[in-house]
């Protein structure tokens, strides 16, 4: 991929203020649908100091050279490039383990998008959590930005906060992800709704992804779900890839014969729930 | 769209009395906090005073006012909605 030149792909950064609302999960699956898709993908860990997204990948072997090595010049962009195992045109730029978010300015971040649009179709940048300098170094090239956040007080409280820094920043409205949603807890009204959420953040909806224990399952393995083709989470993930590249996909209704099932045996007394 | 629907014990929305609703409450006040600086004391506070000024020349419904924050192009808006008695009829319209 590296010698076809110049492919203008799109910088997509994807954040949360909130840590762990599954920026990374996001980064990981959306990033391996769009691959699936046939496009030229990679993903760059921005959480520098805090390695995550080769775990999730299940690259974190192959990693000799990371970000702040290329934007030092320590070693060629596609020194760092790691290619995934299973899709070839899914490529990893993996944080440094062992510095800070300081180690890289914004200026060296927008560089390094310029550097990457050239050669792939989609540059997707993985957060990390906060809304200082490794928030600001993560936006500093975007295009767009994706807000991840779960159905809970604080996280939305977090992601309110993030469209704020985005908007003052001048990009579009970031569009949002609602992960981790609970279709029977919504039901019983002790969950917040995609609804309420969407109510009160006031920006564009592109995913609803369920919670789901094969994302545990998977990333226990460094298999992106999305290549699960059973998995309810990595359908969501695969409508996400969808919809940014512009198709027009109806969002999943949340009960499926899972949730009615589940639900079956919890009244006959199988099974809880806390 | 606006948030802070939930404030004042509006209730105009579904119901269901869960812990969601709680959440929300709680969301919309602290989002209030963190956008304007406003608690729901002083909130209630403008509410008040919003009810005894209007009501010296209007009649007003003041269980119903609604008063949202609503997140625009140049920052954010307080929009207050008050339902007033029309003069002699008794039946309500509202006014912004």
């Amino acid at each position: 991929m590296e010698e076809q030149q110049d492919r203008n792909g799109r910088v997509i950064t994807i954040t949360s203020g909130k840590g762990g609302v599954g920026k990374t999960t996001t980064t990981a699956n959306v990033g391996a649908a769009l691959a699936a898709r046939g496009k030229a993908v990679v993903l760059v860990d921005a959480d520098i100091g805090l390695r995550n997204l080769d775990i999730v990948l299940g690259l974190e072997n192959r990693i000799v050279y990371d970000i702040v090595d290329v934007v030092e010049g320590r070693c060629r962009l596609r020194q760092a490039l790691i290619r995934d195992k299973r899709l070839t045109n899914l490529a990893l730029i993996p944080a440094a383990q062992t510095r800070d978010k300081e180690a890289v300015s914004p200026e060296q971040m927008r560089a390094l998008c310029q550097e990457l649009r050239q050669q792939f179709d989609f540059v997707l940048i993985d957060s990390p959590a906060g809304i200082e300098r490794g928030f600001r170094n993560a936006i500093a090239g975007a295009d767009e930005v994706l807000v991840v956040t779960n159905p809970e007080v604080s996280a939305v409280r977090d992601a309110d906060r993030i469209v704020g820094l985005v908007e003052a920043a001048e990009l579009p409205p970031p569009r949002l992800i609602v992960n981790r949603i609970d279709p029977e807890l919504v039901r019983r009204g002790d969950m917040l709704s995609v609804e309420d959420v969407l109510e009160i953040l006031a920006i564009p909806l592109i995913g609803v992804v369920p919670a789901d224990e094969t994302i545990v399952t998977a990333t226990n393995r460094g298999e992106p779900v999305a290549l699960d083709p059973h998995s309810r989470a990595g359908q969501a993930f695969r409508d996400i890839a969808a919809r940014l590249l512009g198709e027009e996909v109806p969002f999943q209704p949340l009960d499926t014969p899972d949730g009615v099932w589940r639900r079956m045996l919890r009244a006959l007394g199988f099974g809880s729930r806390a | 769209m606006g948030w802070l629907d939930a404030l004042f014990g509006r209730s105009t929305s579904r119901t269901p009395r869960g812990s969601a609703q709680i959440a929300k409450q709680r969301l919309v006040e602290v989002l209030v906090y963190d956008h304007v600086k406003l608690t729901p004391d002083v909130l209630e506070a403008i509410r008040r005073e919003m009810c005894a000024i209007l009501s010296r020349h209007l009649e007003i419904e003041p269980q119903g006012i609604e008063i949202t924050i609503v997140r625009g192009e140049g920052g954010d808006r307080l929009v207050a909605n008050v339902p007033v008695r029309r003069a002699g009829t008794g039946s309500r319209g509202a006014t912004q």
